[in-house]
């Protein structure tokens, strides 16, 4: 196997919870726990989950913007792995580089008062790459490549200027403007139209072969993932339940949340026959949760093992595809 | 699902639409000019069926909701048209006739449920409120039984009544806010974006639930969403609108299949799905138009493909092709089936 | 394929060697004078804010004019505000004890005796008058030390402003820098600043500043210092950061610091951007706080300056014409002032309000 892209090995984030007049931390919420999962270069992995499951934690400890409790993620830098929680100065500006993030909300990522170049080129600038007018050039073929043609009447506009497409658009320059070879993804399309935004996935495609990028792709949707993604992880209360191959894992989804998740997708086309979901109630906060597994409280398939051991560990079931279940491993 | 809807279909009763709403125009009237948001939009709402209203934000879906229910801004005007709520026009009531009518004849399930409620009054304690204003010889107790009933209803337990919104889930909370709609024994229901901020799962069971219900009551509702797999699962038939205008109408089983309207066409090849063999998907191209200076002709011409010079020119009427499917398309015989244009 | 702007006039686009052959800072310039003229347009439909700016306008050409004055028209040994003096001479006919009818011709037979004991009933009396009441020489009469009172209030207009702009530059600028680091940084940072913040508010002002100048020369300029820090650690400093915490949750500032941006980046590029717009709207209101601190300490005494609208108000307290209707001139010109200018500036900064805020609501 070649050597992946990222790395990541039992990732964990708890948020302590503040209580009492000392204001000691006696509980803590799992936000992430102990995740783990691959890439390799080229490749997108799609991460699903409902809200509050950790899929935003996750993306945001990958590009450091929120420092992780416990565990490990590398990157890999000109065949090294660099261990990205504990790099010096210089080794983080190299991983900035590497390195980039696409947002959700395409009014809130940009700062208003700065121009589409002053937005796109700040990457450049603040790394100190290239002169201004190079900076200029770059940025113009960048606006050319995510379609906002022709770039000079884009450049000096304000944000408020575009459209919520042609904002994210100019995010995607944004993140490609020092050509990063890894970028976290989280819900670029959930607030565009759906015209909109299957362009905007369209155009994350393109550029990703064109620029060699790998995408991890952080979605509720598990129908955008499957257009987008390689791969697919289902995360569920910190912790990822279910990880495979796009098709395999849709067309055999093992784990109990899987399946509900994907039997409560609706589906364009009303001659199809959704099988019923078989899961109820809505997902809990994971304060200090017990050591049994996650999904214990909702799961319809719950056997005296899920009660007496641990929370299931990831095990490969064939074909790539891991579970994390005792009684679906054992059917299979 | 097939089953379903085959028995929905049959119980939908004949006789008088519940809802005929005919040539409706309702423009904004702004500084910079009227926006054109809701233009000649005609469709009847039959007893105890479910029509979905898909399309784009800023489509006018919404505004032909607050119209029907007569929520709207003050600056709006309705220019044409009549709404006629069993045997009533609405576009032509006053304020406070009007105030009698809602919730008791027509209600609204709003999006964003986080929203809907008061966070400083039990829940039950806002629908009590809104029993008194239309059964004033209502008694307190007798409003407790009704409130625990409609609970029961949308599968809440009747003791939340007496919690603060902030004790609800958000699906709990979508779930009270159906109650309340359904509290005063509407005729029709409109639901706008029911479940939009849910997770998928929380979603089918609300879905699930408001279908239940519509079939146990019989009950006629207008779903409302951007999102076209929704539609095609909660409705029976589907409305499509583009730019204040209604440019497909039909039963979800024969427009879903075969879209005859461009627009629509795009709309579904766009829309990704878990299940199906994985296709490429043709995005569609360009932005809405600007509705304070919408395109002359077919307003849809400046990003259809198959547009012609009779599109720009000349605004195309609705066509009956099959009875009871409408579409409003100069070139509707070229729309090819889907998934056959591909990249 | 795209979601392209629907560009009316394409050919119209400039080209690529155009754009990078304009210097940036060109570019930035026009930006600037577009964004400038957009918010003077915004502005501009506001009466308020026009009526405001009038009068500042208004103030700011007599303050400008009296120098002018001085040097042509008045004669510096009557008009100069401090040093002038020019005694009005009124003649006034003696009648008898209590049957005085019209003060500003007539004196009666007791005070007349007192300046010469010779005098009758019918006989007319050549006085000085000290504050003399508005005449063609002095349009606003002169004071109670025989100073023109117009001269002195023109004269005043000029301190008005320095202070007011000084203090309002201080407090803006502190407090725009104490917010952005306060919300950027948080923890004990936000705490020191934050607390000291509290303390400011919570110890009273006035009777610190009679403490202080009764301890230091209290001069304008000091002053106008000492309101600006006080004013930017204080009350200024929470309301911009919450303005700066507000932005600095943002995805943008995430972005920012993906991007390899540092923290003076971030602060300096990002946060304090977008806290101005707040900041020039509280600088306004600054401006009106310093004038009526500068009016009340003067008029208390508490300043060792020659001349302001507060110490013009403060002599006619001293010299006990402060409530009396027939000497107005001493009191209402420098009250009106006052009132004016910290006004105008207020209702400029309330025009400013409706502005900004609702930029700030639909970004």
């Amino acid at each position: 196997m070649t050597q992946p892209l990222v790395k990541v090995e039992g990732l964990r984030k708890l948020y302590p919870l503040h209580k009492g007049v000392f204001r000691k931390p006696t509980e803590y919420i799992h936000a992430v726990d102990d995740v783990s999962f691959e890439i390799a270069p080229g490749e997108s992995l799609g991460l699903v989950g409902e809200s509050g499951c950790g899929k935003t934690t996750t993306g945001r400890m990958l590009v450091r913007l929120t420092g992780a409790s416990d565990g490990q993620i590398l990157l890999q830098d000109d065949g090294s792995m660099i261990d990205v929680a504990h790099v010096d100065r210089d080794g983080m500006k190299r991983f900035r580089r590497r390195v980039q993030m696409i947002f959700q909300d395409p009014y809130e990522s940009m700062n208003p008062r700065r121009t589409i170049f002053d937005t796109i080129s700040e990457p450049l600038q603040v790394q100190g790459i290239g002169t201004v007018a190079e900076r200029e050039e770059r940025v113009a073929e960048l606006l050319e490549m995510v379609g906002l043609i022709p770039a000079p009447t884009f450049m000096f506009r304000f944000p408020h200027q575009l459209s919520g497409g042609q904002r994210q658009r100019v995010a995607i320059a944004r993140a490609l403007v020092i050509d990063p070879s890894f970028i976290v993804a989280d819900e670029p399309t959930s607030m565009l139209d759906v015209g909109i935004s299957i362009s905007i996935m369209e155009l994350m495609l393109n550029l990703a072969e064109e620029f060699d990028v790998s995408y991890l792709y952080i979605t509720h949707d598990l129908a955008v993932a499957r257009y987008m993604c390689d791969r697919i992880a289902v995360m569920y209360l910190g912790k990822i339940v279910e990880i495979g191959p796009t098709e395999e894992l849709l067309a055999n989804p093992r784990h109990p949340y899987t399946r509900a998740l994907l039997s409560a997708v609706p589906v364009p086309d009303p001659s199809s026959v959704r099988p019923a979901v078989e899961i109820e109630g809505g997902i809990a906060k994971a304060v200090n949760p017990p050591p049994q597994c996650r999904f214990i409280g909702r799961c319809p398939w719950v056997q005296d093992i899920c009660r007496r051991r641990g929370h299931p560990p990831l095990e490969d079931t064939g074909n790539d595809h891991l579970v994390s279940c005792y009684v679906a491993k054992e059917s299979v | 699902m097939n089953e379903t809807a085959i028995e929905r279909n049959g119980g939908v009763q004949s006789g008088r639409p519940i809802l005929e709403v005919d040539g409706l125009v309702m423009h904004y009237r702004t500084k910079a000019g009227d926006v054109s948001a809701v233009e000649e939009v005609t469709f009847a709402l039959g007893r105890g069926e479910a029509l979905g209203l898909v399309g784009e934000s800023g489509c006018g879906k919404t505004s032909v909701a607050m119209t029907l229910i007569r929520l709207l801004p003050d600056n709006a005007i309705i220019k044409e048209g009549s709404v006629v709520l069993d045997g009533l026009n609405v576009a032509e009531l006053t304020d406070g006739e009007m105030r009698k009518h809602r919730w008791a004849d027509i209600s609204m399930v709003f999006q964003g449920a986080m929203n809907a409620w008061n966070p400083v009054y039990k829940v039950g304690d806002q629908i009590m409120e809104a029993l008194e204003q239309h059964f004033p010889d209502m008694s307190e107790a007798e409003g407790r039984v009704r409130i625990a009933e409609l609970f029961e209803l949308v599968g809440l337990s009747p003791a939340m009544m007496d919690r603060y919104p902030h004790e609800f889930s958000g699906g709990m909370r979508q779930r009270a806010v159906i109650a309340m709609a359904l509290s005063c024994n509407p005729k029709v229901i409109i639901a706008d974006e029911p479940t939009t901020a849910l997770d998928v799962i929380v979603q089918d069971q609300i879905l699930k639930e408001l279908r239940k219900i519509q079939e146990e009551l019989g009950m006629s509702i207008i779903y409302i969403s951007h999102d076209v797999a929704v539609i095609a699962e909660v409705s029976d038939r589907i409305g499509v609108m583009y730019a204040g205008r209604l440019v497909e109408l039909g039963a979800t089983d024969e427009v879903f299949p075969r879209p005859r309207h461009p627009y629509t066409y795009l709309l579904l090849s766009s829309t990704p799905s878990v299940v199906g063999p994985r296709r490429r998907l043709a995005p569609l191209e360009g932005e809405p138009p600007n509705l304070l200076a919408p395109p002359t002709g077919c307003r849809f011409q400046p990003r259809c493909p198959f547009a012609a010079e009779i599109c720009a020119s000349q605004d195309p009427p609705s066509q009956e092709l099959a009875p009871g499917h409408h579409v409003a398309c100069w070139h509707w015989e070229q729309v090819p089936e889907l998934g056959r244009l591909e990249a | 394929m795209t979601d392209r702007l629907v560009d009316p006039d394409p050919s119209a686009a400039p080209n690529m060697a155009d754009v990078v052959a304009e210097p940036l800072w060109q570019v930035r310039l026009r930006l600037f004078w577009q964004g400038l003229r957009s918010g003077w347009s915004s502005f501009a439909e506001s009466r308020i804010g026009l009526v405001g700016l009038g009068v500042i306008v208004l103030f700011g050409i007599m303050a400008m004019i009296q120098p002018i004055l001085i040097g042509t028209v008045w004669e510096p040994a009557i008009y100069d505000p401090v040093l002038g003096y020019d005694a009005v001479v009124v003649e006034k006919t003696i009648v008898p004890d209590n049957e005085v009818t019209d003060p500003a011709t007539q004196i009666d037979l007791f005070s007349a005796r007192l300046l010469d004991p010779l005098l009758q009933v019918g006989d007319t009396l050549v006085v000085t008058v000290q504050p003399a009441p508005p005449s063609r020489q002095h349009l606003l009469g002169t004071d109670p030390l025989g100073r023109d009172v117009l001269s002195q209030l023109m004269f005043s207009t000029r301190a008005a402003f320095m202070l007011g702009i000084v203090a309002a530059l201080v407090t803006v600028f502190i407090a725009t820098t104490v917010g952005a680091v306060s919300a950027f940084f948080g923890g004990a940072v936000d705490t020191l600043f934050m607390r000291l913040a509290d303390l400011i508010i919570l110890v009273p002002f006035l009777p610190i500043l009679i403490v202080l100048s009764a301890l230091i020369d209290f001069q304008l300029f000091h002053l106008a210092l000492l309101i600006g820090v006080l004013g930017g650690f204080g009350g200024t400093a929470i309301i911009l950061k919450s303005q700066a915490l507000s932005v600095s949750v943002k995805p943008f500032i995430d972005a920012a610091r993906i991007a390899g941006g540092g923290h003076l980046h971030v602060i300096f590029r990002h946060i304090i951007p977008n806290v101005l717009p707040l900041s020039f709207l509280y600088m306004m209101f600054s401006v009106t706080d310093a004038i009526s601190a500068e009016a009340t300490l003067s008029f208390l005494g508490l300043l060792n300056i020659d001349m302001s609208w507060g110490i013009m108000i403060h002599q006619a307290w001293d010299q006990g014409y402060l409530l009396d209707p027939n000497r107005w001139w001493l009191m209402v010109p420098a009250g009106m002032s006052v009132t004016l200018l910290a006004g105008s500036f207020f209702l400029v900064g309330r025009a400013m309000d409706e502005i900004i805020n609702p930029r700030l609501r639909r970004r």
